[in-house]
């Protein structure tokens, strides 16, 4: 199958045509981003409408930010990191309000719906299983079992984008994959085949 | 250089080291001391098939979650017009001319002249304050003043449809008398206080109602227990 131009553009002349204001580079970036970024942000708030809203946040500061994208790391380093600095301003919020006001859990089931039948079938395969011992991990776990194995990135990538010295996030890793180990070997889950 | 590393060092290393060495993303002297570590150390290498598992099972979790409709172009398009508009008009001349400025001899000159400017704008426009005229009439994102008129107003929570114009948004409200008064929260969630014509409950029940009608615009519309 030929390649479309998108996947040919490398990410380094994407995020220069966007800071020259080129919008079909901007275009080519949300498409190939947009997936990667909901699930971070997904991974993060753990509320899938906050996460849409997240993922418009975050490519508005793209196109505002771009120029100012020196390469010093990877592209997706410096958009999970604007992700991130999002995810963290809306669950402050969400804790403040919480504090004074009608708990957002209450907000009409609209806005986070699942169908039962759905997770009852999802519930016998694997990857259903890891789903849900995933959700029981703390937000920092999830992120870097996420950021490491998912998105592939390196520890030094996933440090710049947490924050963190290296060390921390090698050890935060190794603690939050014992924990889902020993999740998913209570859930019945020997072997992850 | 000789590795002058115990062996419990190079276990708990590359204990560490594992998850970067199956993601493939090792610098290529730690790769090494995980390769030649893992030669040697049965425990480590049986660590490192569980975590190929794993991140096999944790992609599939990850991927076998549908990524909902996201945020439409258009959306992020009219954002984006909005901080082009910013980025590439005033703010990039008066940066660039700036910048010019500065870059020239007569920097302490100009410094100056931008004090006297500053001050004489400044001076201009207490002078409009003291002396202008009153602004009147300024619009708020909300119907009529509904506390001013001491009539007991309950209170709705609303989200609207990301499709919603600012414009559709104020016809609204204005019709149902109502005013946002906290929000939005994360999820986008707006406080309402609405104003009715009597205490009849049903008539805030009948408001509800029509706002859940209007799809275009609103997502869900609930009442706030007081």
């Amino acid at each position: 199958m030929a390649e479309s131009r998108d996947e040919r553009t490398s990410d380094q002349a994407l995020i220069s045509g966007v800071a020259s204001a080129d919008q079909v580079a901007f275009e080519a970036l949300y498409r190939r981003y947009q997936g990667r970024v909901y699930r971070y942000l997904q991974t993060l708030v753990q509320d899938p409408a906050s996460a849409e809203e997240l993922v418009l946040d975050v490519m508005v500061a793209v196109w505002k930010g771009a120029g100012s994208f020196r390469g010093q790391s990877s592209l997706s380093t410096w958009i999970f990191g604007i992700a991130r600095n999002k995810a963290m301003d809306a669950i402050r919020q969400v804790m403040r309000k919480q504090k004074g006001w009608v708990s957002l859990e209450e907000a009409p089931e609209q806005v986070d719906s699942r169908c039962d039948l759905v997770a009852e079938a999802e519930q016998k395969s694997v990857a259903a299983l890891t789903r849900r011992a995933l959700a029981t991990l703390s937000s920092e776990h999830r992120e870097v079992i996420q950021l490491a194995f998912y998105d592939e990135l390196s520890c030094r990538e996933i440090a710049e984008i947490v924050g963190c010295p290296l060390n921390t996030v090698k050890t935060r890793l190794f603690y939050a994959r014992q924990h889902l180990k020993k999740i998913l070997q209570g859930m019945g889950v020997g072997r992850l085949g | 250089m000789p590795d002058l590393r115990t062996p419990h060092q190079r276990h708990a290393e590359t204990s560490l080291l594992l998850p970067w060495y199956v993601n493939g993303t090792l610098e290529p002297d730690e790769r090494e001391l995980v390769e030649t570590h893992l030669r040697e150390c049965a425990e480590c290498a049986a660590e490192g098939k569980d975590l190929r598992q794993m991140k096999a099972a944790v992609v599939r979790a990850i991927e076998d979650e549908p990524v909902p409709s996201l945020p439409p172009l258009p959306s992020i398009r009219a954002r984006i017009e909005e901080a082009k508009d910013i980025r590439f008009s005033w703010w990039a001349r008066f940066d660039s001319g700036l910048t010019s400025l500065l870059q020239r001899r007569s920097v302490p000159v100009l410094i100056a002249a931008l004090v006297v400017v500053q001050f004489a704008v400044l001076a201009g426009l207490a002078g409009v304050l003291y002396f202008g005229p009153r602004q009147t009439g300024v619009e708020p994102m909300s119907g009529p003043g509904v506390l001013e008129r001491g009539i007991p107003a309950p209170r709705i929570q609303i989200s609207f449809q990301p499709t919603a114009s600012e414009q559709a948004i104020r016809g609204l409200l204005h019709q149902i008398h109502g005013r946002i008064v906290d929000g939005p929260s994360a999820k986008g969630v707006y406080r309402v206080e609405v104003i009715l014509s009597s205490g009849d409950p049903a008539e805030l029940e009948g408001l509800l109602k029509t706002l859940r009608a209007r799809t275009d615009l609103v997502r869900f519309a609930e009442r706030v227990e007081p």
